[in-house]
């Protein structure tokens, strides 16, 4: 028993030793210097020559990859957020004027019937003939997932859809706060 | 007389889906064509030049305006 305690720690050594052989780590690593290639022992120089032309050859690659990327970012068309809004502009312009709308503050006013309908990005208040705010309706144009458009547009589809079925404001109505 | 264009409010400002010659286009194709794009976005079509719906395209109609539904209404 005194024999077999004294002995392990030295069994243990000799695995560590075996195990680090195997692995490849330490000082009887030198099966490390053969490389092979197609299960063929090239030798050090011809291995390190081989795997080095390899890495080359990949980084070349990858350099080529990102090259091609960075040329098809490139190309990509940006989105030109002024030039979208003045287009936008341009098409509220264009229906403010065929239906007979005025700007006013941050909104318009577009009379409807009897009643004047003053719509801004927000709110869209009814006005009766005296000029007395009747009624008024909450919707965030920014924040409309089905028309992701610039406000000036949204307000122009307001324009339309109100000038088109003045009942649509009491719809609009039973969903005021309306949130994306 | 310079093309009409079918346009839909977007967020690049407006996308034109259709551009025509009123002269020489069949009205039959651009009316389908304004028909399935209303029923694919539930929209209305709507004249730029006159701010009225448009219930049927003719060659004296000007630019159209696809207007989608706002608030679910």
């Amino acid at each position: 028993m005194r024999f077999i305690n004294w002995l392990s720690p030295v069994v243990y050594v000799i695995q560590g030793i075996v195990i680090a052989y195997d692995f490849g780590i330490g000082l009887y690593s030198f099966h490390r210097h053969h490389f092979f290639i197609g299960g063929l022992d090239v030798g050090l120089a011809v291995g390190l020559g081989y795997f080095t032309a390899r890495s080359y050859k990949y980084g070349k690659r990858i350099q080529a990859e990102v090259r091609e990327e960075l040329e098809r970012r490139r190309q990509m068309p940006v989105f030109d957020q002024f030039a979208a809004e003045t287009k936008a502009m341009e098409n509220l312009k264009r229906v403010m004027k065929a239906t007979g709308t005025v700007g006013h503050g941050g909104g318009v006013i577009t009379k409807v019937g009897n009643f004047k309908y003053f719509i801004e990005n927000g709110y869209i208040r009814k006005y009766d003939p005296v000029g007395f705010e009747v009624d008024r309706t909450c919707i965030h144009f920014n924040n409309n997932p089905a028309a992701n458009v610039p406000a000036s547009e949204f307000i122009a589809s307001a324009i339309l859809l109100l000038k088109h079925d003045p009942s649509i404001f009491d719809r609009w109505k039973r969903q005021d706060d309306y949130y994306a | 007389m310079p093309n009409v264009q079918v346009k839909m409010f977007s967020p690049r400002g407006d996308d034109v889906l259709l551009d025509y010659d009123p002269q020489t286009a069949d009205m039959t194709e651009v009316n389908a064509f304004v028909d399935n794009l209303e029923k694919e976005t539930g929209g209305r079509a709507f004249s730029l030049n006159t701010g009225e719906a448009v219930e049927k395209v003719t060659r004296d109609t000007q630019d159209v305006v696809i207007v989608r539904p706002i608030a679910g209404g």
